[in-house]
């Protein structure tokens, strides 16, 4: 089989982008990762893109060239576009196909989302009383582990301290100030006992990668990051996710667990080996499960991790070295895509401020409703 | 209990039997699992109808503290009151999730014992309430 590397990159800042629609920025995405390539439209075979509120994917072949090339839209909640670059990837690796381009953009409405308990398959009542909210799901899920797991609030705020910090750093990020622990802390409750600083926002953006076999990079005369590990997975009946009316009381390994296994495996790489790390950060307390479930850590040991910063720049595995959706705010569409167009800078030692130094094994997983997670493992080729 | 006796309730989601609220769950034929809400439409004859018990401890908890949008039908504004969410462990083998009253939410700790109630949460166009599930920590229970 085939080797897949990710030749082009690009990216829309995330944030508000007024006077552009998502597709606007998605076509602008597309546009920068040709660029970085080097390569014309017509020279892809094929796009895999998705979107939650800026309509349909395929909607940007008439802005770039309708080449007839075969286009899919993909749609997978939080996980879209991690599942987008694991579509573009499966199809290279099958030796089917050779050239093509990943694309993932979204504009949301401000505030929370409010999905309809019918396309979850579940019952009107449930978003009728108040209970159908990802806000309060993150709440519920991190106070368990706090109380199992002896994390306290602080810990908490230390993530998004950190998150905000290296958003400073990084053109692409929406929250580029610093802000102190202590306001933090303090800020507004949303969802107990996560504070309005603890949640990342809906928000836009976009961001597009080009994928090419072994040998059409050689014969382009490209270069790029090669993907080690990739991995999908869905939860199994006793984990906790999102939208449940009801969990089991014998629990089950996460999506996340899962995913990582498959990826290192696939990889024959364990988590000692990786150099810095994209985590789904939607709070503070999804990156602080996310490092256990990912292998990082045992749980309870993030509370120190964060306190010696070993996962701010310069420590022994950066996490979400762009800020992360605290700092980017979760355009749907791209926000799987941004964390590997984040890894692909590092890799390609092009992060300016915020380059992790060394850095050579570049790990991302992205977690969506209603219970998915895709990692994807990547190297950088010196 | 915390519902007038002409609330309307929202689904049928529990019976009030010697002065307990007992939520109903499915029991799945085939393998014995447990779930809740009883499945509706076809599934429905894969499972029977169990009686969950009234009381169980906290599992874990949140605070709603802004106004849900749609579908959410319970008061926004000036009227929305921050509300507790709560899984709560209802025997042996489920976990529910539901609303706590009373409001403004009690002081919670996981593992504190739980009662199921009847809370009215919103009314309709009529005026009328609306009658769901909820819990409440067992102390506050007269």
């Amino acid at each position: 089989m085939t080797a897949v590397h990710i030749v082009g990159s690009g990216i829309h800042q995330f944030g508000r982008s007024e006077g552009m629609s998502a597709l606007d920025q998605g076509v602008s995405a597309c546009r920068k990762a040709l660029a970085d390539a080097g390569l014309d439209w017509s020279a892809l075979q094929f796009g895999f893109g998705g979107s939650r509120d800026g309509g349909n994917a395929d909607a940007v072949m008439p802005r770039l060239g309708l080449t007839g090339a075969q286009f899919i839209n993909v749609a997978n909640g939080c996980a879209t576009g991690g599942s987008a670059l694991l579509s573009a990837y499966w199809a290279i690796k099958s030796g089917e196909l050779d050239l093509g381009i990943v694309v993932g953009f979204d504009k949301h409405a401000r505030g929370s989302f409010n999905p309809d308990p019918k396309r979850w398959g579940l019952p009107a009542w449930y978003g009728r009383t108040g209970l159908m909210l990802t806000t309060q799901f993150f709440g519920l899920k991190i106070q368990r582990y706090m109380a199992l797991h002896g994390i306290d609030a602080t810990t908490l705020g230390r993530v998004a301290e950190k998150a905000f910090r290296n958003g400073v750093l990084t053109d692409h990020a929406w929250r580029r100030q610093e802000v102190p622990l202590e306001t933090i802390l303090g800020s507004e409750m949303v969802s107990d006992p996560l504070t309005k600083f603890m949640f990342c926002a809906p928000s836009e953006g976009a961001a597009a990668l080009i994928l090419a076999s072994d040998r059409k990079m050689r014969e382009l005369g490209l270069s790029g990051p090669v993907v080690r590990g990739a991995a999908v997975r869905t939860r199994l009946p006793g984990s906790f996710e999102v939208f449940s009316p009801s969990l089991q009381v014998a629990q089950d390994p996460s999506p996340t667990v899962l995913a990582s296994r498959a990826a290192y495996e696939m990889a024959s790489l364990g988590p000692e080996d990786v150099d810095l790390a994209q985590l789904q950060d939607t709070d503070c307390g999804a990156e602080i499960m996310h490092m256990a479930e990912n292998g990082f850590c045992a749980d309870g040991d993030q509370a120190a991790w964060l306190v010696d910063g070993q996962t701010a720049l310069g420590g022994a595995l950066p996490i979400n070295t762009d800020g992360g959706c605290l700092a980017c705010g979760e355009p749907i569409g791209a926000s799987g895509l941004r964390q590997i167009f984040e890894n692909v800078q590092q890799l390609r030692g092009r992060a300016g401020r915020r380059q992790v130094a060394d850095a050579r094994i570049a790990y991302s997983q992205v977690y969506g409703a209603p219970g998915l997670s895709a990692v994807v493992i990547l190297e950088g080729q010196s | 209990m915390s519902s007038p006796m002409d609330a309307t309730p929202i689904a049928d989601l529990y019976r009030c039997i010697a002065g307990e609220v007992r939520l109903v769950a499915g029991r799945r034929l085939e393998d014995g699992v447990l779930v809740f809400p009883m499945p509706e439409g076809p599934e429905e004859a894969k499972h029977d109808l169990v009686l969950l018990p009234a009381t169980g401890t906290l599992w874990s908890w949140t605070v709603q503290r802004f106004a849900p949008k749609l579908p959410y039908d319970g008061p926004t504004g000036d009227h929305f009151r921050p509300y507790a969410v709560a899984y709560v462990q209802l025997g042996d083998n489920l976990i529910i999730e539901g609303r706590v009253t009373p409001t403004p939410p009690p002081s919670l700790t996981i593992g504190q014992p739980m009662r199921v109630v009847r809370e009215s949460y919103a009314t309709d166009a009529q005026g009328q309430p609306i009658e769901t599930y909820a819990f409440t920590p067992m102390e506050t229970q007269s």
